[in-house]
């Protein structure tokens, strides 16, 4: 008789152990997932600066370039306007894409009392089509100081539709405000720690990384970094996308815009590191740009006429810094040849 | 699919919310189809290789044990063909490149050296695993399964499907061949491995790639600053190869299944052969098992010694990539452990403590061949002089800050302490909370900017 009682015992004790355990669980659960929650935003946003619109008005621009490290690397702005003998303003911001330029065009440009004659839009692979989230976190403050949504004519960003994936991550970041918080600091990789250890302050250091790790020192590391990046076709990107945005704002401040889509590094035999689906992502813009009357080059072509090389290149994309004047002198010519011309669209430098 | 990514984890709780309410054939038919879900991710015809991989190594595992007269040719198939993938998907372009090289250097004619074949993520592992499993067969070790299921499940298992640990047939099949039971106290152990894994990968090694990145991207980055980046890119793999591992584990416990260890705290090695007993061990194993004691082991003579281990680490460098200097990095290892022996021969000793800091150095020293492919960069940087020493030592020291919390953990990683929070389940719930809340809140604040893939998901 005793041992059937012992086996109800050691079944009621593992019973109770095993719920206990799982209470256990869910009390973790419960601490793991409310606790960071308490460290609450302390995030004030970043007023509307009106600055870049005075900084702007005060160019008195014909030209503006929009775009992002990539321009940056290719178009000289004042070597150019001395070229071509127009005034030439860049707006590049690192890191940015079409959500951040739209905001560039309708908050800054848009605002200016004498907008330019020409917007050029510079971008790389399917780029242009991408929504703005793409941009990351890294854009919060730069979105935010370019947007003023308390005064009415102002442009704030258009609310686009999102994957269910980006809605849930959009989701967590309410949930857990401190994961945006730092954001800002987290692409550099030395800690004030460590500087301190040494006896350096932020500017010794920050001249101290130029010299080693800065644009002019850095390797050919093309192969094994930035490959061509493609999203998906372009009738299915389009209609999410700021394209749209930046062509009629363009049309009602009265610039003529031009979308310039740069070239991936070429391949080391020469040929363009072009997959077919970006191709005819770049045939299908084209169409519809030019079914819109809108200028549209694809600089992929000079890799073919041999006009811009691998050499160049100091990764997948951006141009070696020696070789920006010879970009901006290639696309000069191209302009002061093309600038009063009539043709709209499909124009090759 | 990536373990940092979004998808992942969705993938994850679908799999874990599901599993408990199913049979055992059910819980493995889920694996499967989450396994091959994970794999085909970003290109679905991998996920026919790593079907061919299982035909083969099902089938000839079944033949060997049926058919034990022509054994020995089924196994040679077997490893002809899974080898001979591996070799055409990774090796095939390294081999073109070199000897049209050496046809160039030799003076004949060259040819066109450039050969563009995908590298299926994870080959490597995955061939190592499924081949194991049928020598394993053919030496009677384990007995060839019949259940196909199961054996797909055992060669594609996703949280170790792409960086290993390698797992052995006797250590995985036994697992799966049973059902799993819920266990909140797996379930919390696995939690907090995962998120210790994760914190490791996207705060420690994501933010030291972000030093090591730069200073190997700098044309000229001086001595100085490439032996921080050697030393630095020592922990950064460190803590990305075990992070990695510590999610797979911590995954796999999750599901109820226990994971080989793969990192014993490889920074407290005292000699080079104990770096290896402690550093991916089941690669070593795999090696020492079914290639060095194969080969006569140490069984054979000094001489024989020698070569053995040549061949098993110039073996191992060329299994983590096709380029020389993987294959330099594996000899540099063998030169060490023969070098520590000669040593040893000659009575050297010296404390604990300083064999351990000489053998970090050494490994660590090591390591440069292994980030750097390019020797004549090697060559150039080396024995320049020394720039921006100052900012070379603050980057080090920001690289140690950063490696704490691992240095840390090999401290209080012994009985005497694992004894007291283990003593009773509050106890157990209290670390375990811990380390997982505090891994969650330094991954929302420290986590680096951009988080690069696994360095050994490229093997």
């Amino acid at each position: 008789m005793s041992q059937p009682e012992r086996t109800d015992n050691t079944e009621n004790n593992s019973r109770s152990m095993n719920h206990r355990s799982v209470m256990l669980l869910v009390l973790m659960l419960l601490i793991v997932v409310l606790a960071p929650m308490a460290f609450r935003d302390r995030h004030i946003p970043v007023q509307f600066d009106q600055s870049a619109v005075e900084s702007f008005e005060a160019t008195d621009a014909n030209i503006v370039f929009l775009g992002n490290s990539l321009l940056d690397t290719r178009i000289a702005p004042d070597y150019l306007g001395e070229l071509i003998d127009l005034n030439v303003t860049s707006l590049a911001i690192d890191g940015t894409a079409p959500g951040t330029w739209y905001l560039q065009l309708a908050n800054v440009i848009a605002e200016a009392t004498n907008p330019p004659e020409q917007i050029y839009v510079f971008f790389h692979d399917d780029l242009l089509t991408r929504h703005l989230y793409f941009t990351g976190p890294k854009d919060q403050r730069l979105q935010e100081s370019r947007t003023h949504s308390n005064v009415s004519g102002y442009g704030v960003l258009p609310t686009r539709s999102e994957s269910v994936t980006d809605k849930i991550k959009n989701f967590l970041d309410k949930l857990y405000p401190i994961a945006n918080q730092s954001s800002t600091s987290r692409d550099n990789p030395l800690s004030s720690i460590g500087l301190k250890f040494v006896g350096m302050d932020e500017i010794e250091s920050t001249e101290a990384s130029g010299n080693i790790f800065g644009f002019a020192n850095k390797r050919d590391l093309a192969p094994t970094i930035q490959q061509p990046k493609y999203h998906g076709s372009f009738d299915s990107m389009v209609g999410e996308s700021f394209l749209p945005f930046l062509y009629e704002h363009a049309a009602a401040i009265g610039s003529e815009i031009v979308f310039v889509r740069v070239a991936a590094r070429p391949n080391d035999d020469g040929s363009p590191n072009e997959p077919n689906a970006l191709a005819s992502y770049s045939a299908d813009l084209r169409d519809f740009l030019e079914a819109r009357n809108i200028r549209y080059i694809d600089m992929t072509k000079h890799v073919v006429d041999g006009a811009v090389d691998a050499g160049m290149y100091y990764d997948g994309y951006h141009l070696k810094h020696r070789f920006r004047d010879h970009y901006t002198e290639f696309f000069a010519e191209w302009m002061l040849v093309e600038i009063d011309s009539d043709s709209r669209s499909g124009a090759t430098p | 699919m990536t373990f940092q990514s979004f998808e992942y984890a969705l993938l994850l709780i679908a799999v874990f919310s599901m599993y408990w309410f199913l049979s055992r054939r059910y819980q493995n038919i889920l694996l499967l189809a989450a396994s091959y879900v994970f794999y085909s991710y970003v290109d679905i015809r991998m996920a026919l290789l790593l079907g061919g991989y299982t035909l083969v190594s099902y089938f000839a595992a079944r033949r060997i044990s049926e058919d034990s007269d022509n054994s020995k040719r089924y196994l040679i198939g077997a490893a002809v063909v899974s080898l001979g993938t591996l070799a055409v998907f990774k090796y095939a372009g390294f081999f073109v490149e070199s000897t049209s090289e050496a046809f160039d250097t030799a003076g004949l004619a060259s040819f066109d050296s450039t050969l563009k074949i995908i590298l299926p993520i994870g080959i490597s592992f995955y061939t190592f695993q499924s081949l194991g499993y049928v020598i394993d067969v053919y030496k009677g070790r384990v007995d060839a399964r019949k259940n196909l299921i199961d054996t797909a499940l055992f060669i594609s298992f996703f949280p170790q499907l792409v960086a290993g640990p390698i797992e052995r047939a006797s250590s995985l099949f036994p697992q799966l061949e049973r059902r799993r039971k819920f266990d909140a106290d797996r379930t919390m152990s696995g939690l907090s491995l995962l998120s210790w894994g994760l914190f490791k990968k996207l705060v420690i090694a994501d933010n030291i790639g972000l030093i090591v990145d730069n200073i190997f991207s700098a044309n000229d980055p001086g001595s100085s600053m490439l032996w921080v980046g050697t030393l630095t890119f020592g922990i950064q793999i460190l803590a990305d190869f075990s992070g990695y591992t510590d999610i797979a584990r911590g995954s796999a416990r999750l599901l109820g299944i226990e994971l080989s260890l793969n990192f014993r705290h490889p920074w407290l090695a005292s000699s080079p052969a104990d770096f290896w007993r402690r550093w991916h061990i089941t690669l070593s194993e795999w090696l020492r098992d079914y290639v060095y004691i194969p080969l006569g082991g140490n069984q054979k003579g000094n001489r024989r010694t020698t070569i053995n281990l040549v061949i098993t680490f110039a073996l191992g460098g060329l299994w983590h990539g096709a380029a020389w200097n993987f294959v330099i990095w594996g000899l540099l290892h063998a030169a060490l452990i023969l070098v520590w022996r000669a040593a040893s021969a000659l009575n050297v000793r010296s404390h604990q403590f300083v064999s351990i800091i000489i053998t970090f150095f050494a490994i660590s020293a090591i390591w440069l061949a292994f980030r750097e492919g390019e020797i004549s960069y090697i060559v150039d940087n080396i024995f320049s002089a020394g720039r921006e020493n100052q900012l070379a030592a603050a980057l080090a020291i920001t690289a140690l800050l950063y490696s704490l919390p691992i240095w840390l953990h090999a401290l209080v990683d012994r009985p005497a302490f694992t004894d007291i929070w283990t003593r009773n389940d509050v106890s157990k719930t209290v670390a375990y909370t811990a380390i997982t809340l505090t891994s969650f809140i330094a991954i929302l604040i420290l986590r680096a900017e951009t988080s690069a893939e696994f360095i050994y998901f490229r093997f």
